[in-house]
């Protein structure tokens, strides 16, 4: 974890993309198992 | 699909993926940018098993009965120390347990002594990544050359 330079106090850290390709059955568990990993959904 | 993930929030996710999709699923990740903390993962909230007596080696006898508790994270023979995490507790609690307790001697004997090391469920062995996710705020992952140990910050 940083400090951002552009925002004193607010605290960065580090995220990454993950791509997961499963059958349709899996997709709703996985979402909400990475959801409460505090993970985004950006495209399915 | 695609998601964005604190790298922290993965750690441990690779095992309960395969586990989920039975090995179906295939997983990749790269660095994608640092962004907001985004705030306490949730953990589990089941306490620990812990050796409350001094080191020793763990016995079939003691770990059938302890294995009642919870899952077990060492197996039959395995060296422990006092403080050491042994098993995941069915509830909330941390319950301190012990593991090295040997049946007392009698003159009985009694045949079918093996099934009971057959009949125990295995351990859960856990990896280093594996241990990292699954520790709380006063516990410890210990590693050495052979061995990744949970452990209790104050041991006794």
């Amino acid at each position: 974890m940083k400090e951002d330079p552009d925002r004193p106090g607010i605290m960065l850290e580090p995220y990454e993309e993950v791509k997961i390709d499963t059958d349709l059955d899996y997709v709703s568990g996985i979402i909400d198992k990475l959801n409460d990993r505090k993970g985004v959904l950006l495209d399915i | 699909m695609t998601l964005k993930v604190p790298t922290r929030g993965l750690l441990g996710y690779r095992n309960s993926l395969t586990t989920d999709t039975k090995g179906t699923a295939q997983f990749r990740s790269i660095y994608l940018e640092h962004d907001e903390y985004a705030g306490e993962i949730k953990k589990n909230n089941k306490g620990a098993l812990i050796q409350c007596v001094g080191a020793g080696k763990t016995t079939a006898y003691s770990l059938r009965k302890i294995e009642d508790k919870g899952t077990l994270f060492v197996g039959v023979g395995a060296p422990t120390y006092e403080g050491m995490v042994i098993g995941e507790h069915v509830l909330a609690n941390d319950m301190e347990m012990n593991a090295v307790k040997s049946k007392a001697m009698t003159n009985i004997r009694v045949t079918g002594a093996v099934d009971i090391v057959e009949k125990m469920a295995p351990p859960r062995i856990m990896g280093l990544e594996d241990a990292i996710a699954y520790i709380r705020d006063d516990e410890l992952v210990e590693v050495t050359p052979k061995h990744i140990r949970i452990r209790k910050k104050v041991l006794s």
